[in-house]
């Protein structure tokens, strides 16, 4: 059932319909949130939060047919709060700064004991927000370059050269620790 | 449309084609020029076995994240019903009550008891039944709990759910416990053989044994009177065990204000003082977990996935290798049973986790024990884990829990990753995408509380 009728029954009263868009948005939103904090046992509460509050703001929702950008929308104020309240400003909605690309932690930083996949999650977290975002949003839920597009308001091609900028940034900087 | 037809691409265009080809997300015309190129780019060739790889080990390194999600949707949800609960939570209490008030309404019309008293029909003001709102109703209880009204000396069984009026004596017997939940959001857990009286909401004398409170903010203060002081409130939690001279404060999160007839003193959070014949004694650091060990037994049942036993656990893992009763705390959290499983795997799958090894060992070490088949995805996420004997109790846990290793024996796990092991966890992965239909799905939390802090 889409987004669009499972919210015109939540708003009608059914309860198990917004039950339902929790479990289909919930990894999506734990993905955004992770891409903005950086921080997976926050994203993890941040993206709790984000779902009850959507529940609670659901009869101001103009257009059923947005409720993943709007949900989307919902979990970027709750970041954004939570980055304020921690003082974590390095992370910003729209940090394509090329100072992103070169992050203050060196390459090597903590990854000793960690074996690839931690070393893949954390290079993953050191993409600028852009590419991580992306690469979180495909890789938490099986999705498609167009569900990806329609939800961050960009086109299709879009998802495709930031998914390979995404990779290719990756592979780099992994194999540059293979180096080390 | 022939070979000769496609325009040809670049290297550059080839990276995009190859990423779409891996995601399946490729238009059969790119394929076409796509594999055109291949056929004669080397270095195109070895990019797209590359990127294959590559998207191979994201799918592997997210799994577990995934899961996580969607564990974590279950307690958004539980967190949203219990948003609904305020307009229909005390409707068992409505009801009663309008049943009350419709039963007396049909006396009146049935008996016509006004005419015993007077030949005309009595004013409404002196008809209409005084209705008191109740000031606290049942939640949960391990056993028979026993309620006296205000002025009458007769005991009674209360339900669950049952509603306390206003001068209600309540009593907990030998070995039962129980809370109760007033119309501000605040809870009450009697202890076993305990006594207590509530006069309103926000006010309730402890006659003998043991209280907590966790009172929720409000203007008006939480009071509770025992025999030797009253202790005071506005937003906090805290335990109170009374005996005939003697009371014994623990203030777990908070401040809460002491007054006797003498002295006053504000005790803050992590402090326990004895007030003994009116006198309060020097406060002194105290140990939360042990003095309040006795609501694990209420958490409980309160299901799965609960935040404040989920916090408890962490606690208690936290004291492992720290204190000298490791073996009790272990205890401890394996006496939560199957309840500890959820925060056990949250803090093995934490970030946060990784810099204490020998903590999410140990974590990981119960988990094998007390593993239940919904745990299954997250215990095989973990074979892929960096910590060798973190891999080893995941896989004995998997054993323990499907009575197979598919071939792999749990101890192999302990050896340095490898292509074999790699192979055994694709072969547990598709093991569970054919068998995950025969296994229970993970509980759903039906009393969640909201996370107040990051397991």
């Amino acid at each position: 059932m889409v987004d669009e009728e499972l919210v015109r029954q939540a708003l009608a009263g059914k309860s198990s319909a917004y039950d339902q868009l929790v479990r289909l948005w919930a990894r999506r939103i734990t993905a955004f949130c992770h891409a903005r904090v950086r921080r997976i046992d926050i994203a993890d509460e941040l993206a709790q939060e984000t779902l009850v509050r959507g529940y609670v703001a659901l009869p101001t929702l103009s257009d059923p047919r947005r409720f993943g950008s709007w949900l989307c929308g919902i979990a970027l104020r709750v970041c954004l709060d939570w980055l304020k309240r921690s003082e974590r400003s390095e992370v910003s909605l729209n940090d394509d700064d090329p100072a992103d690309l070169s992050d203050e932690d060196s390459p090597g930083a903590a990854m000793d004991t960690l074996e690839e996949k931690g070393r893949l999650l954390a290079e993953v977290e050191r993409l600028p927000l852009k590419l991580r975002e992306v690469i979180m949003l495909y890789y938490y839920q099986d999705t498609t370059y167009q569900e990806l597009a329609d939800l961050l308001g960009v086109s299709f091609a879009t998802i495709n050269a930031r998914l390979t900028q995404a990779r290719a940034l990756l592979r780099e900087r992994l194999s540059a620790l293979r180096e080390l | 449309m022939t070979p000769a037809d496609i325009p040809s691409i670049t290297c550059e265009d080839a990276a995009g084609l190859i990423g779409a080809r891996v995601d399946g997300e490729i238009a059969p015309v790119d394929a076409a020029r796509l594999e055109g190129h291949l056929s004669n780019c080397g270095g195109c060739r070895a990019l797209a076995e590359a990127m294959k790889q590559q998207d191979a080990d994201l799918e592997q390194a997210f799994l577990a994240r995934g899961s996580a999600a969607e564990v974590n949707a279950e307690r958004a949800i539980g967190r949203i019903a219990r948003t609904r609960l305020p307009v229909r939570r005390f409707r068992p209490w409505m009801t009663v009550l309008a049943s009350a008030a419709a039963g007396f309404l049909v006396a009146m019309v049935v008996f016509h008891p006004w005419r015993k008293v007077a030949p005309v029909g009595p004013t409404a003001s002196t008809t209409r039944p005084v209705l008191r709102e109740p000031v606290a109703r049942l939640a949960l209880a391990t056993g028979l709990i026993e309620v006296c009204p205000s002025e009458e000396s007769t005991w009674s069984a209360l339900p669950t759910g049952g509603a306390i009026l206003p001068g209600t004596r309540v009593r907990t017997g030998e070995r039962v416990r129980c809370e109760f939940e007033t119309p501000d959001g605040s809870e009450i857990r009697l202890n076993a053989n305990t006594e207590a009286r509530f006069t309103s909401s926000r006010d309730f004398d402890l006659t003998q044994g043991q209280a907590w409170s966790m009172v929720a903010h409000a203007a008006a203060p939480f009071e509770v009177h025992a025999a030797t002081a009253t202790f005071t409130a506005l937003g906090t939690q805290f335990d109170l065990s009374c005996a005939k001279n003697e009371t014994r404060l623990t203030v777990v999160e908070g401040s809460v204000k002491v007054n006797t007839p003498g002295a006053q003193q504000l005790i803050k959070s992590g402090q326990g003082v004895n007030i003994t014949d009116g006198a309060i004694g020097q406060p002194r650091g105290t140990d939360l977990l042990t003095t309040t060990a006795w609501v694990n037994e209420l958490l409980r049942l309160k299901g799965h996935d609960n935040a404040e036993l989920n916090a408890r656990v962490n606690d208690l893992l936290s004291r492992l290798g720290q204190t000298k009763m490791e073996e009790l705390n272990d205890q401890e959290i394996r006496a939560l049973g199957d309840h500890c499983v959820v925060p056990l795997t949250k803090y093995v799958q934490s970030e946060r986790s990784h810099t204490s090894p020998y903590h999410r060992e140990a974590a990981a070490r119960i988990l094998a024990d007390l593993a239940e088949p919904w745990s299954i995805p997250d215990l095989i996420a973990l074979l892929g884990d960096e910590q060798a004997n973190v891999r080893f109790y995941a896989a004995m846990g998997l054993r323990r829990v499907t009575g197979t290793d598919l071939g792999y024996e749990p101890e192999k796990w302990r050896g340095d990753r490898n292509a074999e092991s790699e192979e055994a966890i694709k072969k547990w992965q598709q093991w569970w995408k054919n068998s995950a239909d025969r296994f229970p799905r993970a509980p759903v939390n039906t009393k969640a509380v909201p996370v107040t802090r990051p397991i």
